[in-house]
């Protein structure tokens, strides 16, 4: 494909489209899959079928929607209204959908909320769940068919890697750090910096790798990017390649995830027969391809080396760092690890600016975060808010509160290297400083609510138990100091623990963090000691009571 | 498992080229495939496993509804599409030696893909078997050591051959609040296997797993990759039941994919 036929092809598409007076997407992700979305999508087609619409009406898959506790979820737009979107759609639901609601937009009516059985199946778009979210990284899921290349080129896909092939690679590492994006895996370290040090390595062979292992349980927030608007990292994958040379991408996804694995493996074929991708790519003359690595269900495999080692066919352990991968990665060559939602920043960054991004969020932690927001909060789902909102909207406002009603005692962010936070610390503004300060971290994004009526403690042993499970066992601190963590806590939850225990946890615990060889096992007793910090009572209560001695 | 009679009406739904047939799910089609054609094209034809001693998928008119659930082992709620589409067909029992061979020329010239290479023959045997292992490794120049070494490294990969049915319990954080210990527990008892065995009869394997990505959803069990969600943690019978309902389902399913 030529630069100038970007135009082209957007136009042909959005020419298309508009053909449509009515336009159904329905979540196709892997939540909604669960609940027979496909069968609502053949219902919708058979439908329209049926009544001879098909001209009229254009039914698509799209990428996760948010609200996925309320799925399979239906968005309908056309020219003539605002959008619906219908709630816990049953593949027999389909025909009514039609009936009561297309036929007549078509007809000229206008329908501000459809009435009958489709009432309580219809939600309202100026909740808080939707109208507080800001859009960027998940702009295009709900409104695009990730199968469908020209869907993404018709919202400027691909636009800001034909910017980027006209930059010079310094140019897109300083545009990157003027933007102020962080890494999203984790860690936040400034990816304008990182892709500078990878350049300035000299090297024939540099690798841009995609981490997309997202060990974190409890989120889910990289997959449903993956399978919802998969073209955007690829496009970020390419920029990526352009600021540091790279010459290989490769995608490390987690076997877990055949969705986000089909619907990379389609895209790339897709950008490789657009010319996107592969020998020359946009007609520049740079030759640029990928390769698809699958996770086999080791947490530990999304630290960098380990990941490194992995691609490489083997154990996933980590290895002592320096040498970084920026300077010997993948095959000994410089490599640079970036995470699913990272790229996804990239494009936008690129067409819209690094002042427009850094106009958002705080000082040092800039753009939007996407979270994936579970356990007892009432809604359910994948949501993105800008850095600096407070805690206390995204739980409240966003998350609607409890289900149960039950008082809410405190949230899980940064998985099991992250920490619990407390209720009463909700103002606090998100960010990076912020939630560290708070003794838990960003991590990938997973936020869980726990109640008055869960456990802290069960929780901190939930944790550890996974790190304990995890570790590679390469390392002495991790590998046994976590078994003698994870057994003193088992001791308190049996209620057979005393108060000595309680301070070997926590000098174990500092064992650990400082000798341990890589962050699994420095930060495997993050969420004991955050629950210890905040909810120590609940530990103490659950002491063996010291007898009194008689008088 | 013993067989289940089914007294089945039949709903149609057309996904892409071919026919699938429903109880839950899918909207009727009004008139545009007759009856004739579905049987002959669809999953519905000849030896269907489900259609043993039962009669004729019968085509409802439109508007009509399925029929009561009968009793237990006879159901008569219509089969489930949606859902069939996705229980993947149980393992074939071994992969065949040109098999494996195909597998290790796909990824032999390419550097550090034996785990590429165990996924592929996972995903077709259910299992990595010691001897396609070691064939495998003999074909990729590969001491079986390494196989053994990353095989017994990474959870995903199963070192010997699970039961047909390979039930995943969530026990992800989200699924974890949700109360999917409680689910697993009732599963064990249902099943009377403990977590990561199979029953003696092969037919179910369970095992405990973190995250499948739909945490919204949770707490969540996979039966060969389709999901059942949402669930009540006191369910574990009803969901054993629904398994039994959508397997004719996954072999009819194989048995197109055949064809
Ligand atoms: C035990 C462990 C697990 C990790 N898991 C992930 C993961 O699943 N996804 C991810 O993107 N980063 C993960 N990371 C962080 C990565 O090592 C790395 O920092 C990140 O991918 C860098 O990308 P970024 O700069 O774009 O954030 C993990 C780190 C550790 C120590
Ligand atoms: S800290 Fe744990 S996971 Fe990391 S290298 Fe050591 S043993 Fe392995
Ligand atoms: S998976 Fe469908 S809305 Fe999230
Ligand atoms: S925690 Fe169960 S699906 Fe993610």
């Amino acid at each position: 494909m030529k630069p100038e036929e970007l135009e082209v092809k957007a136009a042909a598409e959005l020419a298309k489209q508009q053909a449509f007076d009515v336009r159904l997407f329905t979540c196709s992700s892997r939540g909604c899959q669960s609940s027979e979305a496909l069968g609502v999508i053949a219902g919708l087609k058979a439908e329209l079928k049926a009544r001879q619409l098909e001209s009229r009406v254009q039914v698509n898959g799209s990428g996760c929607m948010g609200l996925c506790s309320k799925g399979p979820l239906v968005r309908m737009t056309s020219k003539t209204q605002k959008d619906i979107l219908f709630s816990e759609i049953k593949p027999e639901m389909a025909a009514m959908v039609v009936e009561q609601v297309v036929v007549p937009v078509l007809e000229g009516k206008t329908i501000e909320k459809p009435g009958g059985d489709l009432e309580h199946h219809t939600l309202d778009l100026n909740d808080p769940f939707f109208a507080m979210q800001v859009y960027s990284v998940l702009e295009n899921n709900g409104k695009i068919d990730p199968e469908k290349l020209d869907d993404y080129i018709a919202r400027d896909g691909y636009k800001a890697l034909r910017k980027a092939l006209t930059m010079s690679a310094e140019d897109i590492c300083k545009e990157m750090l003027a933007s102020g994006l962080r890494g999203r895996g984790g860690a936040g370290f400034p990816t304008g910096l990182k892709w500078d040090l990878t350049r300035k390595v000299q090297s024939d062979v540099k690798y841009i790798i995609c981490n997309g292992d997202e060990g974190d349980p409890g989120a889910f927030m990289d997959g449903s990017v993956l399978e919802g608007d998969p073209h955007a990292v690829i496009e970020g994958m390419l920029i990526a390649a352009r600021a540091m040379n790279a010459t290989q991408g490769v995608f490390y996804i987690r076997a877990e995830y055949p969705l986000a694995v089909e619907r990379v493996e389609k895209a790339l074929r897709q950008a490789r027969v657009a010319g996107l991708a592969g020998k020359n790519v946009m007609d520049s003359g740079w030759a640029f391809d990928f390769e698809i690595r699958l996770g086999a269900g080791a947490f530990v495999c999304g630290e960098e080396t380990a990941l490194i080692a992995s691609i490489e066919g083997k154990r996933g352990t980590p290895r002592p760092r320096p040498p970084f991968p920026a300077v010997k990665g993948l095959w000994d060559q410089p490599s640079c690890i970036n995470n699913v939602e990272t790229l996804a920043n990239v494009p936008i960054i690129l067409l819209k600016g690094a002042p427009w991004f850094a106009s958002r969020g705080t000082e040092k932690s800039k753009g939007t975060k996407l979270f994936a927001l579970t356990g007892k909060s009432k809604n359910n789902g994948l949501v993105e808010v800008p850095m600096g909102m407070t805690l206390r909207d995204v739980i409240e406002k966003i998350g609607g509160g409890t289900d149960s009603g039950l008082k809410i005692k405190a949230i899980q962010t940064g998985g099991p290297s992250g920490g619990m936070i407390p209720e009463h610390q909700f103002d606090t503004p998100v960010s990076y400083e912020n939630l560290q300060q708070l003794g838990s971290m960003m991590g990938s994004g997973g936020m869980i609510v726990i109640d008055e009526h869960d456990s802290v403690v069960e929780l901190a042993q939930f944790y550890l138990d996974f790190c304990v499970d995890e570790s590679c066992g390469k390392c002495a601190p991790c590998r046994i100091g976590g078994t003698q963590m994870l057994h003193l806590l088992n001791k308190i939850v049996a209620g057979t623990g005393t108060a000595e225990d309680i301070k070997t946890i926590r000098k174990v615990a500092k064992a650990m963090q400082k000798a341990s060889l890589c962050a699994l096992g420095q930060t495997a007793p993050n969420p004991t000691l955050s629950a210890l910090r905040h909810f120590e009572h609940e530990f103490t209560e659950r002491l063996l009571p010291v007898a009194t001695p008689k008088a | 498992m013993t067989a289940i009679t089914y007294t089945v009406r039949y709903r149609l739904v057309q996904f892409g080229q071919s026919l699938v047939v429903t109880n839950r799910g899918g909207a009727w089609i009004r008139g545009e495939i007759s009856p004739e054609g579905a049987v002959e094209s669809g999953v519905l034809s000849r030896d269907w496993p489900c259609a043993a001693g039962v009669q004729t998928p019968e085509i409802l008119p439109w508007g009509a509804r399925p029929g009561k659930r009968g009793g237990r082992g006879t159901m008569s709620t219509p089969i489930e599409v949606a859902t069939a589409v996705k229980v993947a067909a149980p393992k074939a029992p071994a992969a065949p030696k040109d098999e494996i061979t195909l597998i290790a020329n796909k990824w032999k010239n390419k550097r550090g893909s034996l785990i590429m290479a165990l996924h592929d023959l996972q995903s077709r045997v259910g299992y990595v078997p010691r001897e396609s292992a070691m064939r495998l490794g003999h074909e990729m120049d590969v001491p079986l050591a390494r196989i053994y070494e990353v095989v017994t490294f990474y959870n995903y990969f199963k070192l010997e051959a699970p039961g047909k049915y390979v039930i995943s319990v969530c026990l992800g954080t989200a699924c974890h609040i949700k109360g999917s210990a409680e689910l697993l527990a009732g599963m064990e008892k249902e099943l009377k296997v403990r977590e990561g065995q199979s029953t003696p009869d092969k037919e179910y394997h369970l095992q405990a797993v973190r995250c499948l990505g739909c945490c919204g959803l949770a707490p969540l069990v996979s039966v060969n990759g389709k999901v059942y969600a949402k669930l009540k943690t006191n369910e574990s019978h009803h969901v054993i039941e629904r398994i039994q309902i959508d397997k004719p389902m996954a072999e009819a399913d194989h048995e197109s994919l055949a064809e």
